[in-house]
Parts: C-alpha cells; structure tokens; sequence
C-alpha cells in the first residue's frame, strides 16, 4: 500500500498487496493535485511524487521553535541583565576581600575568594571575568560587565585635552570612581546637555565594575546611551529635627548652631543644634585642612550659626552630616 | 512582576524589528553592508526611543526577518540580487512550472533550519572558529585573492564550440568566458575607482554603495524582466513540500559551508560561497545514471536511469541557499558577539565592525540575547513568509508582472535619489551598464563583486595606494 | 579531480614552505618573514587549475574533427548519425590516420535539451535518444521522442577496441603500476558510452593500431600537451624571470610555488582513468591514469578538499601566527583523520542505502514513464 499523504516523508514502497494493486498505480501528485498515474515524476508540475512533507508538519516544528525562542529569549534578557551593586557593599567587598588581604596572602588565593563573592551578584557567570595575577608584582583584577550602580553625583573631573571624564559616585558612606576614557566628547555629543551631570544628580550608570589589587575599585563607562540621570538635584532645606534614617544619601541645606566639638582621631565631629535636635557634622582632617581659614574658624566657633549644604550619611545607624561640597566656600555660610 | 520588565521589553522590540525587517524585503539588491548602513542611519534616530539593551535583539531580529522575507521578491518577483544568484534558476524554473509555493517555502525551510544550526554551531563559534578567525585574519589579502582567482579560472566556455577552424569554435564557446572576464575588470576598475576617489575611508564607502549594488544586481534583472516580458503563471497551492528530510541534509551541509565563507570573507556573497560550497561539497555523482538493460519488448539500446541524487539537486539548491542566506547575513552579525579571549572585540568583520561599533559593543552574555531573538524572530520570519507566500501564489498571476517592475524600478530610483542624490544615480547608471552584461551573455553576475572584492584585498595587503598611484587616480 | 580540488590542493601545497607562509602573512601579523603581504600563494592556485584551463579554454577549439555530428533539433535522424559514426571509424581503419569525430549537444531552449547516448560495441556503434531534459540535467515527463530513438551501424571493416596497445615505455610503466596496485584490468573495459545533453559535445578519436584494432580515444585533445610535468616548468619561467627583473626578495619563490601548483594537478590527475602527455613534447603519446578513482567521484574531491583546507590553516598557523596550542599530529588527529573517518562511514551508509534501493528494483524510465515493477 502507497501512503502519500502521510505525516512524514513517505517512501514509496512497492510491497503492495494483491487487490491493492490499483492504489499503488494512481496517486495524486502532492504539489498540483492532478493524477499522476504510475508516474514518479509527475507529468503536469514536474514534481517527484514520492518526497513530501506535509506542511502542517513543518508548520508545528516552526511554532515549537517560537516557543523554545520565547522561552530562550526571555531567560537569556533575565539572567543577562546588568548585576546591580550597591556602592557601600562594592567597596566593602574590595576593602575585605582585597585591600585587607594582598599584601598578606597568595594573590592567586586572594583573588579566587574575591572571585567567588562577586560572582553571587550575577547570574550568568560569563559576565565576570579576571586577570591572573601579574608575574612580578603581583596585581590582578576582577571585572563585571555589565554591572549597574546608582548614587548621587559628589564629583567631575573632565580632562578635555585627554577627551577623558571622571565622576564619583556616592550612596552617602563610600563612594566609586567612574570613568570614561576617550570619551568625553561623545557623552556630550550624545547626551547634550544632560552631560555632564550636575553636582549631586541621582545618575545610573551601567558598565564594567572593576576591582583592581593596585588601582582600587572602579567603574568604565564608555556607552553614553547607558548614563542616565535619574533624577536631577534641586536644592532643598531641610530642619535636623527631619532628618531621618530614610534620608541617608541625600543632599540638603541644614541650618545649626555649632556645640560641642571632638576629635576622634583623624575627623573633627562637630555637634549642630537646631531647636534643642542635636545632629553630627563629621570633617576628616585632609578636607577641613583644605579650608579657607576663615571657614574652619566657622566650623570651630562653637555658638556660631550656620548654613551648610550636608550630605545625610550614616554612623551606627543615626544620621549624621558631612560637608557635601567643601571645594564651594559658598555651600559653608555664616547665619547672621 | 518587575523581574519580566526588562524580558518583555526585549520581546517586544524584536517583534518590532521582525515586522520593520520584513519591509526591507521590497528593497532589491541590499548587500549586508547596505543594511548595516541603513540599520546604523535607523539607530541614529531611534535611539533616545529604544533602551540600550533591546538595541542589539531590535536590530537582529530586523536583519533575521529581512533574510526570510527577501525569498518572496527572489522567488515571484524576479528581483535577484546577488546573494541570490545561488538560488535564482531553480526557483524561477519552479515559479515557471506553478511550483512558487514549494521553491519558496524550501528556501524558508532551509533559512529556518540555518537559523536553527547557527545556534547549534556554538561550540563551534566560541572554541574552533576563534582560531580560524585570527589565523586566516593575518592572510586575508591573499585568501581573497584566491578567491577571486579562482572564480575567474572556473568560468568554463558555455557555448558548444561548432565550427571547422579553431577560431570560430573558440568565438562559439568563449563569448560567457570573454564577457565574464570584461565584467570582472570593469567591476574591478570601478571598485578602484570609487573607493579610491572618495574622501571617506574605505569602510565608510560602503554606507554609500547601495547605488553600485542596484546598478549590478537589482535594475539589470529587472530591465531583463521587462524585456522578457514574462507573466507568472498561475501557482498550485500544494499541502506538502515536495523534499525529504535527507534534502534537508544535503542542503545544509552546502548552505553551511558557503555561508560561513560569505559570513566571514569581506566582499564574498552568499553566492560566491555557494559556489565555492557546491564545488567542494557536491556528492550528485555519488550515485551515477545508471544504464541497464532495456525491456524485453523494446528496441531500445539502453535503459537510462536517472538516481534520485539528481532529482535532489533542484531542491538542495533552494535549501542551501536558505541556509547560506542567513549565514551570511545573521551569521556576519551574530558573530560580532563571539567574545573570546582570542577576539575581546567579538568576530564581525572589517566593513561591519566599523559601522557598526558606534551602535553595538559586544558584551558577555549578550550572545545568548542574541542567539534568542534569532530563534524567536526566525520562527516568527517563517509564518510571515508562510502568510505573504500563500497571498503570492493566489494574487500574484493577476498582477501584471511590468508593472511590478515598473513600480521596483521607480522606487529604488528614489530610495537611491534620496540617500545618495544625483551623484547616486550616475554611479548607478553605470554600474547598470555593466552589470547589463553578463544578463546578456550569460556569465556569473557575482563578477561584479570585484568592485569590492579587488578594493579591499589590495588595501587589506596595503597596496591599494599604489596602485590608485599607478592608475593615476589618487 | 575537480577544478576545485586541483586549485585547493596547489595552494596547500605551497603552504608547505615555511617562507612562503611568512611572505604571505599581513605586515601587522609580523611572522618573521623578509617581505609580507605578498600574494605569492595566489600564483600555486592559478597554476594548478592551469592544465585544464588550457584545454577546455584553448586546447579543445584546436582539435577540429574530421566528421562533424550535429543532430538536427526538431527532427534527427538517429540511423544516419550511427552511419556516419561507423563510416568515420571503418575510415580510420582503411586509412590508418587518426579520424577525429565531434558530437554536438541540442538545445531546444534556454533550459531544455535533448538528450542522446552514443554506444560503442567491438563491430557495432549506436545512438539512441531519450527524452528532454533541463539544465540541471532532469528529465522533463512527456518528452519522449516521437522520432525514431535509435540508429544502428554495424562496422564493415573495423574492430574497435578501447585500450590502446601501442605503448610507449612510459605508458607500460603506468600500466604495470596500475595492475600491480588494482589487479589485471577487466575485459572489455575502456569502451564506455557517452551520453550528451547540456552545454558542451563530445569528441573522439579513432586510431588504427598495430594489432590492425581501431582503438577509441575519448576526448583526444584532453589531457595532452598540457598535462606535461616538462610544460609546468616551462610555463613557470616568467614566474621566475619577472621577480627577478623587480628585484623582488626571495624571486625564486615564486617559480618554485608555480611549478608545485601545476605538478599537484598532474599527479593528482594520474589517479584518474585519462592520465596526461606527461613529458611532453619530449614525449608525445598520452598515458593511461591509474584508475585508483573517477576524476569526479565526490569523495576522493570531498575528502581531499577538505583536508586541504585544514591543512592550509595549520601551516599558516605553524609557520605564522602560531595560535593553536596543540600539537601539530594531534590537530591532524582531531581535525583531519577524524572527521574524515567519519564522513567515509556515513558515506558508507549513504551508499549502502543506495544499493539497497536499487535491489528493489523498482525504477522507472528516464522519462518518468515507466510502469512501476513490484517485485
């Protein structure tokens, strides 16, 4: 018995029975339809009668094969996303894992542990990649691409002869470098005025963290279309006794008379009250030595009324202050 | 549910891209450099509109669905760009025969199962083809050479050599040879010129030569439609392909090898590494006519049969041409993703890298993203081509087949006028008289890929300088 | 061999020679080499498909035949093209002088031609036609002739035969390497028919030979002057000269890598059934091949292509780039002898389901009208 009309491909076979004799002779050609007879090439279209696949056949392979696209695509844009750091925890990993320990250890084993605690931030492993330790002396790096961070703005650097940029990134307590090299012109040219950042905008930014035994943790950037301002900084006032834990990052005006000050070592802690609300100004040694004079007499007259523009950080879990932009005596202002 | 923004976001844009791709399947002769251009002119308009991660999957899934959807103009239309050379007689015999639906459906089968082993052929892509990559990368200039010394050297005589003195034999058989030869060097002379003259490198050029490309491929073909004067006969709407799956084996073991030549050679077609392939890989001859005794009641000599290696030839030619096609095409582009610690910078080549680096920066995992969109796209590509083709076989014998071409002729007029102005349409003028030639004696039309091929290999050895000097034209 | 596998393996070959290879590479590649980007492989390419440019482009059109056989397109007549043949052969018997005689395809149109075969017995030629076929060599259903298909001439005088017994020392040297390597040649055979359809004719020549045979030389004007070791040589003096006068380093180069393209043909075609005038012109006659395998059986030309191209990339990797970081026996292992091994077992396969089929001896005319036989 001929079966042409099959499912698959059908091969003609010629063990036909007697009585079937008469169907084995007269088949219908698959492509046009007519009779072909005892062709096998059919005579109307120029069709071999015995290869054919049914269309709804290939039809269901093609739907299975959207199905498995979907479901490939789908996990591929879910574990390929950017790994999300905070910038604390990025910093923390670098100091402990790296810092702490290079000088003391293997470098090879250093980097190996450092290696395996960033790699729980990502889901597909391809996106971390090192560096073997350097023969001599030693250094190595780890890198994530693409990784994403967000944080405030605390500082830019463009180097126009260079075409290179450079911004830090804060969360409140540590912050990154970021940096792009060769590329300033073309984060201008793609991003108009939206670049460079002002000071203290909300900014995420996605590209390759780097943690590095010698050069300290980093970020490139080198894709403008990926540098983005979330939100821009408008400045706000805001009364100590508000300041909260869920301000912790942010940047406001905050007005305080100066009390008490200690020094704990290489920070002087300079205590504001505002309406009997007691908040700490913390300013390590290296930024108020760069002071003008007549602001550290500011910050150290105790009695004074002032002005600053703070940025809400964290210790042990209260509030405190630190001078969001001590390079602008103009954020450190006397209240008359 | 925020986990199945960023997915559905992706999902989203390679739909786009599938349908926006398909349109690029009306404009005829679009080498892969054309649509990066026109991909990369797109690019700088939407991307404030696009996030940055559904970019790549966007603009993939617009070059997976032009892959499929160009079989339609290839197959009814007549429309025969070069990559297509591979595939242009068997489909317009079937089309002549009423079997357009078979011709183009095996195309997109083959094209669906080159999407299917372009995935497959990871392994490959990450631990074999890095090698291949860079080792061949350093003797490029000569490996096109021999390319193109071999493509002139295997044009053989056509013709039947009649006459009594050895010279009219020889002007019988040689007129394809003599034409393929004129076609090559004027291509070449052309290619020299063009990228020599221009003030824009010579990677950059290749945004602009769509008007070459039209003026070699599309308006040739179409002025040969218009001349012949062919109406498309009335098409049968059959239920089954007419292959078996060992058509599909064949075929693809050719379509492989000469795309991933197509995908990697710069200025190298899907045609020419089709042609390359079937040489190397041809097995008809496995099975040879056999010649057995004739019937006992037949005066016949001989009983000639003919083994059903040669009936698959046909349908392999359609199938590897599917395969090659998206070889060349999504192949060239998913291979920019291939990163190694051989190739940081992925595999794309010369042209391609450089129009594209502003748009696309490989990054790990962004081959899976890719890999994706190209399954999911091409599946979707293969119903679209289903759909479009099954409009085609019932309309298309009503359609006046000149006015079709009519209306092709004036609209890449315009698309050309448009991108390139009228120092486009001169090129094209051109470049259509030359790529009239082998229309008319009947030689490879991809000889008029030496316009790109004898540029780049020269400059690749660093003697293009040179020998724009000794040309007079620098 | 195929024109493909001629041209691959000549410039494999010439990747063999380490400086070559770095002459070859791109400057930026710095392989060591004195000179770079230079095209020199090029040359063993385009010399390697060289014999048989030569025939098929030039040598042919000068061996004109003495009787022209050009079936008429609508209307031929099968008994007198097999008269005519006969009378040529029993020409050549009565005369002793080499008779050429040329065949011509029939076109009927831009894809159709008529197929016909041409059957040669010891004291009888025939012709018979069969139905039209495409380019692609397919059989178009319905086209069987409605003309007489076939033409009978028995031979009045001569005996043909189809191994020439007149031979040369180098000719018997040939024959005795083949028997020694194949056994004692089967009888009767050499006499193969010839079946015309698209393209191109065919010719033949028919010599009278000592034994007082004709013999039947298919495609006499192939394979001849220019498929001579000696002529390679020769033809690669300006390879030699024209460095030379540029001052061109390492100008012997590329002669030597001209040479090496050419000889890879003509050993390569000493596999076949035709071999080649190989010293020619000291030596004229054309010697028998080795008949090891058919010059267009696509495994020896699969396998020899590809293992050729694998080939080439690891000498360009060893003796430039030096990427692969195996050993140069295991790549050949894994990259060469196990592919292939593979690829002769499926082919294996493939050809024993071919068999199979055939003993099913259900097979229809080449015209696609044959009543199906159940056996």
């Amino acid at each position: 018995m001929v079966e042409l009309n099959g499912e698959e491909t059908t091969e003609y076979s010629a063990h036909g029975e007697i009585g079937e004799e008469d169907e084995a002779y007269y088949w219908e050609c698959p492509t046009c339809g007519d009779q072909a007879e005892g062709y096998l090439t059919c005579p109307t279209c120029g069709a071999r009668i015995t290869k054919s696949i049914s269309l709804g056949l290939i039809n269901k392979i093609a739907f299975a094969t959207i199905i498995i696209g979907l479901l490939f695509l789908g996990t591929a844009s879910f574990i390929t996303a950017p790994a999300e750091f905070e910038i604390g925890a990025t910093m923390e990993i670098h100091r402990e894992e790296i810092m702490d320990r290079v000088d003391l250890e293997d470098p090879a084993r250093v980097l190996n542990d450092a290696f395996r605690r960033i790699r729980r931030y990502v889901l597909y492993p391809g996106q971390v990649d090192y560096q073997e330790p350097d023969e001599e002396s030693g250094d190595f790096s780890i890198s994530v691409t693409p990784a994403r961070i967000v944080g405030r703005v605390s500082e830019v650097e463009l180097q126009e002869a260079d075409d290179h940029f450079m911004l830090r990134i804060t969360d409140g307590d540590d912050d990154i470098r970021v940096r792009g090299f060769n590329a300033l012109s073309d984060f201008r040219e793609q991003l108009g005025g939206k670049f460079p950042p002002n000071l203290f905008d909300r900014v995420e930014i996605i590209g390759s963290l780097d943690l590095d035994s010698q050069w300290g943790a980093q970020m490139y950037l080198s894709l403008p279309q990926r540098f983005r301002v979330i939100e821009s900084f408008e400045e706000q006032r805001r009364e100590i006794a508000a300041i909260g834990s869920a301000d912790i990052g942010e940047y406001y005006w905050v007005s305080g008379t100066i009390g008490e000050i200690s020094r704990p070592g290489q920070l002087r802690v300079i205590e504001l009250e505002d309406r009997g609300v007691r908040i700490d100004l913390t300013v390590p040694d290296f930024i108020f030595d760069d002071l003008p004079e007549e602001k550290q007499n500011l910050l150290t007259t105790p009695g004074t009324t002032v002005d600053i523009l703070a940025q809400v950080g964290e210790f042990r879990g209260n509030p405190q202050l630190d001078l969001a932009n001590p390079d602008d005596p103009d954020t450190i202002r006397e209240v008359q | 549910m925020d986990f199945l923004y960023r997915p559905s976001v992706i999902i989203g844009y390679s739909l786009l891209g599938t349908l926006i791709g398909s349109v690029f399947c009306s404009i005829p002769s679009l080498h892969i450099y054309n649509l990066a251009g026109v991909a990369f002119v797109m690019w700088l308009g939407v991307r404030s509109l696009i996030p940055y991660y559904a970019l790549a999957p966007f603009f993939m899934s617009m070059v997976v669905a032009f892959s499929f959807m160009n079989t339609i103009p290839m197959t009814f239309l007549g429309a025969f760009d070069e990559s297509a050379g591979a595939t242009l007689l068997p489909s317009a015999a079937m089309v002549s025969q009423g079997k357009g639906k078979d011709a183009s459906l095996l195309t997109g089968i083959g094209t669906l199962i080159g999407a299917l082993l372009l995935i497959l052929l990871t392994p490959f892509f990450y631990v074999i083809w890095p090698y291949i990559y860079e080792i061949v990368g350093a003797h490029l200039h000569w490996a096109l050479g021999v390319v193109m010394v071999f493509y002139i050297m295997s044009e053989w005589p056509k013709g039947a050599g009649r006459g009594t003195h050895p010279w009219t034999k020889f002007k019988d058989a040689w007129r394809n040879v003599f034409a393929g030869l004129f076609t090559f060097t004027a291509s070449a002379m052309f290619g020299l010129i063009f990228t020599t003259q221009s003030i824009i490198p010579i990677e950059a050029a290749f945004q602009n030569i769509m008007p070459v490309f039209v003026g070699f491929f599309a308006f040739p073909s179409i002025i040969q439609s218009l001349i012949a004067d062919y109406d498309v006969p009335k098409q049968y709407d059959s239920k089954q392909i007419n292959a078996d799956w060992k058509d599909f084996g064949y075929g693809s073991g050719v379509g492989v090898v000469g795309g991933l030549m197509a995908a990697y050679l710069p200025a190298v077609t899907a045609g020419i590494g089709a042609l390359f392939a079937g040489h190397a890989t041809n097995h008809q001859a496995l099975d040879k006519p056999k010649m057995e005794d004739p019937p006992e009641d037949s005066d016949l000599a001989i009983d000639y049969v003919m083994p059903e290696m040669y009936y698959r030839q046909e349908r392999n030619f359609l199938i590897s041409g599917g395969v090659g096609k998206i070889f060349y095409y999504v192949g060239a582009f998913l291979l920019l993703f291939v990163i190694t610690d051989m190739t940081p910078g992925g595999m794309g080549r010369g042209g391609l890298n450089f129009i594209l680096r502003p748009a696309f920066s490989p990054e790990p995992g962004d081959y899976w993203l890719i890999s994706g969109t190209i399954l999911f796209s091409a599946a979707i590509s293969f119903f679209m081509l289903y759909l479009v083709t099954k409009l085609c076989i019932k309309y298309i014998h009503n359609f006046d087949a000149a006015m079709l071409h009519y209306f092709a002729l004036i609209v890449v007029t315009v698309i050309i006028y448009f991108m390139t102005g009228i120092p486009g349409l001169i090129i094209t003028a051109i470049t259509t008289i030359i790529g009239m030639v082998p229309v008319f004696f009947n030689c490879r039309r991809s000889h008029c890929m030496a316009v790109l091929l004898v540029p780049i290999a020269l400059n690749m050895a660093g003697y293009g300088d040179l020998i724009g000097q000794m040309l007079g034209l620098v | 061999m195929k024109g493909l596998t001629h041209f691959i393996s000549g410039v494999a070959a010439a990747t063999f020679i380490p400086e070559v290879v770095r002459m070859s590479a791109a400057s930026r590649a710095d392989a060591g080499g004195a000179v770079s980007n230079s095209f020199i492989i090029c040359l063993a390419g385009l010399y390697a498909v060289m014999p048989d440019t030569m025939d098929f482009k030039l040598g042919q059109f000068f061996s004109v035949a003495d009787y022209q056989i050009d079936p008429h397109p609508e209307n031929p007549d099968a008994q007198e093209m097999a008269e005519t043949l006969a009378e040529a052969i029993d020409t050549a018997h009565r005369s002793g002088e080499e008779i050429r005689v040329q065949f011509y395809p029939i076109q009927l149109g831009a894809n159709e031609w008529r197929r016909y075969h041409v059957l040669f017995d010891e004291d009888e030629v025939t012709i018979q036609f069969d139905d039209v076929v495409t380019t692609s060599q397919l059989p178009i259903p319905n086209t069987e002739p409605e003309f007489e298909r076939v033409g009978r001439a028995k031979l009045k005088e001569a005996t043909l035969k189809g191994r020439t017994t007149d031979l040369d020392w180098l000719n018997k040297l040939i024959r005795w390497t083949r028997q020694k390597i194949k056994g004692p040649d089967k009888k009767g055979s050499g006499m193969k028919p010839s079946t015309l359809d698209i393209l191109s004719g065919t010719q033949f020549a028919f010599q009278k030979e000592s034994d007082g045979k004709v013999y039947l030389n298919w495609l006499p004007w192939h394979r001849t002057w220019s498929h001579s070791y000696v002529l390679g040589a020769l033809l690669a003096i300006p390879a030699f000269v024209i460095p030379f006068l540029l001052n061109m380093t390492n100008w012997w180069l590329y002669g030597v890598v001209s040479i090496l393209g050419f000889w890879v043909h003509l050993t390569e075609d000493m596999t076949g059934h035709i071999g080649g005038s190989l010293l020619w012109p000291l030596f004229t006659p054309r010697t028998e091949g080795l008949e090891l395998f058919s010059a267009s059986d696509p495994r020896t030309n699969f396998s020899i292509d590809y293992t050729a191209v694998v080939l080439i990339i690891l000498n360009l990797d060893y003796f430039s780039t030096q990427l692969i970081p195996i050993n140069w026996w295991l790549s050949v292992l894994l990259f060469i002898v196990i592919p292939m091994g593979a690829y002769f077992w499926m082919i294996g396969e493939i050809k024993k389901n071919i068999r199979k089929t055939h003993g099913r001896s259900i097979e229809e005319a080449p015209d696609g009208s044959g009543e199906p036989v159940l056996d």
